[in-house]
């Protein structure tokens, strides 16, 4: 039996022109884009197709959450049955408001007060992130802990897949780091920020209070956290949350869980497909979709109710 | 190895890497833009053809094409 597990996935993954045809042919899908405009207070249709706004991180996170949300809506009108859900760093916001855990309403506002306060903490800072593939764990370690003990500013950021981790740090900590490891197999990333590192610990803080207002339910279904490895619940979600924006992200692992759980299939919600690349390096065996525009869509809801797809 | 051998070696590494047909991956395809591929997907493309290949790839930015790939090892096993 096909059990669905949806990727919602992150900003680095936002295009201009994003969801446009969605917004064209479906009505379900404009009308959450819309209602997230209203929640956020922002015309996200204008964000999605300005790259200047797109862009900010203050603008980019609540487009992206808004995206993935509304192809859910999609899936959800097509009678798709999710099983579970993970979503990396920002795209666990959408994966808890699909499960019904966190409600738009609520998770829109969330989201523009976490894109605003990340973007704050970036200020004028020269942050770096490199991602290293095949990386030696250990020896990554070892080296951040040398250098942390030398002052500089530089840790794993994201456990991704057994094929690819990314570092992060100050860019005086990202070069030090590459420099002591010149058989690393590193790629800088067009990042702004080194997101899930201590550089945000500040952030992580003052996000606090915006989370003490909201309200968090049971879900359909679980979603696995980037922090703890663990199904979120509503009783540690908030303190998971703050912790999230500082602190590693453990895709890898979130991805084995879901496995374990019996999902058998992935859809990957929203521009790009990254997420299903890490599933690929991370539980190969399991069947992958990616959703980011209406012809992929179609051939998925094709698929999945065994009609045949001419591509 | 011949150049058809790179060729057949190269698809298949892409077409795995980038989660794409294999027939789709003919040698005139643009790599970004036709496979759908970033800066990180062409370094790990890279990367395990170098592992597969036993050959040191130190690629620059006029790999555009996938025969572009197959001439560029063809040219750096050569050396």
């Amino acid at each position: 039996m096909t059990k669905i597990g949806l990727l919602m996935n992150g900003q680095g993954t936002e295009e201009v022109g994003m969801g446009n045809d969605l917004y064209q042919n479906y009505p379900q899908y404009r009308a959450v884009i819309d209602q997230a405009s209203a929640c956020a207070q922002l015309d996200l249709p204008a964000i999605m197709n300005d790259a200047t706004l797109l862009g900010q991180t203050r603008y980019a996170q609540p487009a992206l959450v808004a995206m993935n949300v509304g192809i859910n809506a999609l899936l959800m009108a097509a009678d798709i049955a999710v099983a579970g859900a993970i979503g990396l760093s920002l795209g666990e916001y959408a994966a808890l408001i699909t499960s019904g855990q966190l409600s738009l309403a609520d998770g829109m506002p969330l989201v523009v007060e976490r894109g605003a306060l990340m973007q704050a903490a970036i200020g004028d800072q020269a942050h770096a992130m490199a991602a290293i593939l095949k990386p030696d764990i250990a020896q990554v370690k070892a080296a951040c802990a040398t250098l942390q003990a030398q002052g500089q500013q530089v840790a794993i950021a994201n456990y991704n897949s057994p094929q690819q981790i990314v570092v992060g740090g100050t860019e005086a900590g990202v070069a030090a780091l590459l420099t002591a490891l010149p058989e690393m197999r590193a790629l800088r990333l067009p990042v702004k920020g080194a997101f899930h590192t201590v550089l945000f610990e500040q952030a992580a803080l003052n996000f606090q209070p915006a989370l003490d207002s909201v309200n968090f339910e049971v879900g359909d279904y679980p979603v696995i956290s980037n922090t703890t490895a663990k199904p979120f619940t509503p009783d540690s979600i908030r303190t998971t949350l703050v912790e999230q924006i500082a602190h590693p992200t453990h895709f890898e692992t979130g991805l084995r869980q879901l496995a374990d759980n019996g999902v058998t299939t992935f859809i990957e919600v929203g521009p790009g497909k990254t997420l299903s690349k890490f599933a690929r390096q991370t539980v190969p065996d399991l069947a992958r979709f990616n959703i980011s525009n209406a012809a992929q869509f179609e051939a998925v809801i094709a698929s999945l109710k065994g009609e045949s797809v001419n591509d | 190895m011949t150049k058809a051998e790179i060729l057949k070696k190269v698809q298949a590494v892409i077409a795995e890497q980038l989660d794409v047909e294999e027939k789709q991956v003919v040698p005139t395809a643009n790599i970004r833009e036709d496979l759908d591929a970033d800066s990180l997907d062409i370094f790990e493309v890279m990367n395990q053809l170098e592992d597969d290949l036993e050959v040191k790839l130190d690629p620059d930015e006029s790999i555009v094409t996938v025969q572009n790939v197959v001439d560029y090892i063809d040219q750096t096993m050569a050396k």
